[in-house]
């Protein structure tokens, strides 16, 4: 009977520990992991403001890391991160993504896509390591 | 017999080193050459062939543009083929606003760097693939390593990466390495530094930034082209006239400031000046104007 206890014991642990681990392996962004995504799926808007910053922040540290943020009018993808975030739980409708002309303010809808977009492109575009050949004369590049 | 022996095989050693130096830059020479022939072929006959190269320029643009010219005049990058902004340029040029830029930068380096550099002739040697630290190391690095090494503050007022006392250095290196009449001479002499190239180049024809634009977008297909009142410069011969003074922002800038300044255009922040993004991708641009005589420093708009 002890035996049959240790066995589901040590099942039970092991279960829990790959379960665990698995979870691990999908739950880490990575540049691979972008380039699967159909970003009109992953940032679809219908999705809801909290969802589309959550992908944001999965994403959007491994642009930092490879000096591949994207940036528009001086605000990088970090910035408008948490700029958004804040409107977000504030409870305001708008949010301003400009570094100097804080009068243009844009929807916290529209931004919370563009900071999802905006974390999730950069990756995919580095992982297309092959394309550049097409633009390369002596290469693919025909004229 | 022991002595032939040993002469073929130092005979033997030289030529396989030699055979691997020339390794080593022949994927490197190869993307030059094709570069060449395409900007060449590309501003042979501009209006003739229009819809090769020029689909939306109009025909008042390629009948004003300069045609059949030689490898060696896009030196002057975009100003080679933009009549009209040549003769600003050299209108300009009667009295250039960087002669004091160079005489500070000739004291300076007679001051400063005598110890790090062999000739304030050596522009067009640089950037160079220092094995040591395993990276590339632009002329504008090597002048900020070298002020650092004797203590020099590094700081906007002072030593930077983007123009001010480094750029009077460059300007006066530029300077003497034109009048020297020295060329453009890049070396890939180890696999680690064609790895460095390669990865420049990729850099070079990416597509990145929210406009998802490469650099090639612009400066490949893209030269000639004008965007607003602004012909596109030609990769061919892009860092030969460096620094340049550029006259809306009335300062000498390194050509490290010009590339980020592009990339930012492109809509991603600025790289690192001492990363290996920056390093790689000008060590590319300046290979392919290999061979060019340097014309810097220059002005540009």
């Amino acid at each position: 009977m002890k035996k049959i206890y240790t066995l589901a014991l040590a099942s039970t642990v092991a279960f829990t520990l790959l379960g665990c681990a698995n979870n691990n392996s999908t739950g880490v962004a990575s540049i691979k992991q972008a380039a699967k995504l159909d970003v009109k799926t992953a940032c679809n808007p219908k999705m809801g403001v909290k969802a589309l910053l959550a992908t944001a922040e999965k994403f959007n540290p491994i642009a930092v890391k490879n000096e591949i943020e994207f940036m528009r009018f001086g605000v990088t993808n970090t910035m408008a991160i948490k700029a958004t975030k804040e409107a977000y739980k504030s409870g305001k409708s708008e949010v301003a993504l400009l570094k100097k002309k804080k009068y243009a303010l844009t929807s916290v809808k529209d931004a919370a896509w563009r900071t999802c977009v905006f974390a999730i492109r950069p990756l995919q575009m580095a992982a297309n390591t092959t394309g550049y050949h097409d633009a390369v004369p002596g290469d693919k590049f025909t004229y | 017999m022991l002595l032939k022996i040993a002469k073929l095989s130092a005979i033997l050693a030289i030529s396989s080193l030699a055979l691997n130096a020339t390794e080593f830059n022949a994927q490197a020479e190869k993307d030059r050459i094709a570069l060449e022939k395409y900007t060449i072929a590309k501003f042979k006959d501009p209006m003739g062939d229009k819809y090769t190269f020029f689909p939306y320029s109009t025909d008042e643009e390629l009948k004003a543009m300069r045609s059949n010219i030689p490898a060696s005049d896009f030196k002057d990058g975009t100003y080679s083929y933009n009549v009209t902004g040549k003769k600003f340029r050299d209108d300009m040029m009667e009295m250039p606003p960087f002669d004091e830029n160079i005489e500070q930068g000739e004291e300076l380096y007679n001051k400063y760097f005598t110890k790090c550099f062999s000739s304030p002739e050596v522009k067009g040697e640089y950037p160079k693939f220092d094995e040591k630290q395993g990276k590339v190391i632009t002329l504008t690095n090597a002048i900020i390593n070298c002020a650092k090494d004797q203590g020099l503050e590094i700081s906007k007022k002072a030593w930077n990466y983007d123009t001010g006392l480094t750029a009077d250095v460059e300007a006066y290196m530029a300077y003497a390495s034109q009048e020297a009449q020295k060329k453009v001479n890049i070396k890939i002499d180890s696999a680690k530094a064609a790895a460095a190239y390669e990865h420049g180049k990729q850099i070079f024809y990416t597509q990145r930034g929210y406009l998802e634009l490469s650099c090639a977008e612009c400066h490949v297909q893209g030269a000639g082209q004008r965007v607003r009142l602004e012909y596109m410069s030609p990769t061919l011969g892009h860092v030969t006239h460096f620094p340049v003074f550029r006259s809306t922002k009335e300062k000498l800038l390194t050509v490290e400031n010009r590339v980020r300044g592009c990339i930012k255009d492109t809509g991603q922040i600025k790289p690192k000046f001492d990363g290996k993004f920056l390093g790689d991708l000008i060590y590319f641009m300046s290979y392919m104007s290999n061979g060019m005589p340097l014309s810097g420093p220059d002005i540009r708009k």
